[in-house]
């Protein structure tokens, strides 16, 4: 009984020791684990800015493209507009000359006769 | 010889405890505090998924008496390294986070403008091309008409060729009548004059100048019209 004693005295704090080693190396690989999650969250959002900078990149020579080409047209369709306004005119010159002619070419008839 | 073996036990365990407790002391101050962080990380890390992480995943985790073998100090300088190393890659996780929010805010913004871009060019395109539709009709339609313009030159020259004996009759017999309603030879030598040119300008004819031109016919036309009726009306009034 008195070495059984003796014996649970000294082992008390060898345990405890190795309890605090125990809980020292969990926190450890704890960390190692954390760190790893963390690379791999680092790895997926580096892969999503790739992903967005493209589409940045992508977005922006698109929008001085298609920026460029709506200016043309919307100059195309400036002078389109304008010749169309000045065909409209002519065109009602014409039909205006047309009538005229018409009446002259009578005028002319009667006079001959 | 049970006591001697029993001696030795003791004296084995008392040398173990004398070790231990100089290590423990030591990791007092150290940046490791205790349980109570290593319960609050292990509960942050989800089970057994992040094992082939960057650091040893091949290292066996260790029971607590075989670790009670590895040295407080190197363990604390790992876990000093490993919570620096931790801290920066979270402050890189945290940069990159602001920057996909950054290029994600740009990349949307881009691409809606250019989605924009391309229906107002679209849009532009569609209505160019009813106005060239348009125009190509009135065009089709003014070329119709340009034969139409010529005989009206040609006509309204011949009607002041087929009348000229009468108008110059008219403009000496009744110059008084003929002045009064504002006709004179030499205003209508110019008409002639003017019919003539016109005639010589729609023999090369031009599209750009179909508008001069027809004004000019018009024009013509009218004046020729008024000289005609001045005419009419002085021979009756005489």
């Amino acid at each position: 009984m008195k070495y059984l004693t003796v014996l649970f005295v000294l082992l008390v704090p060898a345990v405890s020791v190795a309890e605090d080693l125990s809980e020292m190396i969990a926190y450890r690989d704890a960390l190692k684990e954390e760190i790893a999650a963390v690379d791999a969250e680092t790895k997926r959002c580096e892969k999503t800015l790739k992903g967005w900078k493209a589409a940045t990149i992508i977005g922006a020579v698109g929008t001085v493209a298609t920026g460029a080409t709506a200016f043309m047209q919307y100059k195309g369709l400036k002078k389109n507009q304008e010749t169309l306004d000045e065909n409209k005119a002519s065109a009602k010159v014409v039909d205006s000359a047309s009538k005229l002619n018409e009446k002259f070419n009578s005028f002319g008839k009667s006079e001959a006769k | 010889m049970k006591k001697i073996i029993f001696l030795s036990f003791v004296m084995a365990l008392l040398c173990m405890n004398a070790m231990s407790a100089v290590k423990v002391k030591k990791s007092g101050g150290g940046s490791f505090s205790g349980s109570d962080n290593g319960v609050v990380m292990g509960a942050a890390i989800p089970p057994a998924e992040t094992k082939s992480g960057t650091f040893g995943s091949t290292e066996t985790k260790s029971s607590g008496l075989s670790a009670g073998a590895q040295s407080f100090d190197s363990l604390q300088a790992e876990i000093a390294e490993l919570e620096a190393t931790l801290a920066e890659k979270q402050a890189g996780l945290e940069a990159c986070a602001q920057k996909n929010q950054n290029f994600k805010v740009a990349g949307i913004a881009a691409l809606s403008l250019t989605g924009a871009g391309v229906a107002g060019t679209v849009y532009l395109n569609q209505k160019n091309k009813k106005l060239n539709e348009e125009n190509d009709k009135l065009i089709a339609n003014a070329e119709g008409k340009l034969s139409d313009l010529k005989e009206n030159g040609n006509g309204v020259y011949a009607v002041l060729q087929k009348s000229d004996s009468r108008v110059s009759a008219a403009l000496k017999d009744n110059e008084g009548c003929m002045k009064n309603k504002g006709w004179t030879e030499t205003k209508y030598e110019k008409l002639k004059g003017d019919a003539e040119r016109l005639l010589q300008k729609l023999s090369s004819t031009n599209n750009n100048e179909d508008i001069t031109q027809i004004n000019e016919a018009k024009r013509i036309s009218d004046e020729t019209y008024k000289l005609l009726s001045a005419t009419e009306k002085c021979e009756k009034e005489e």
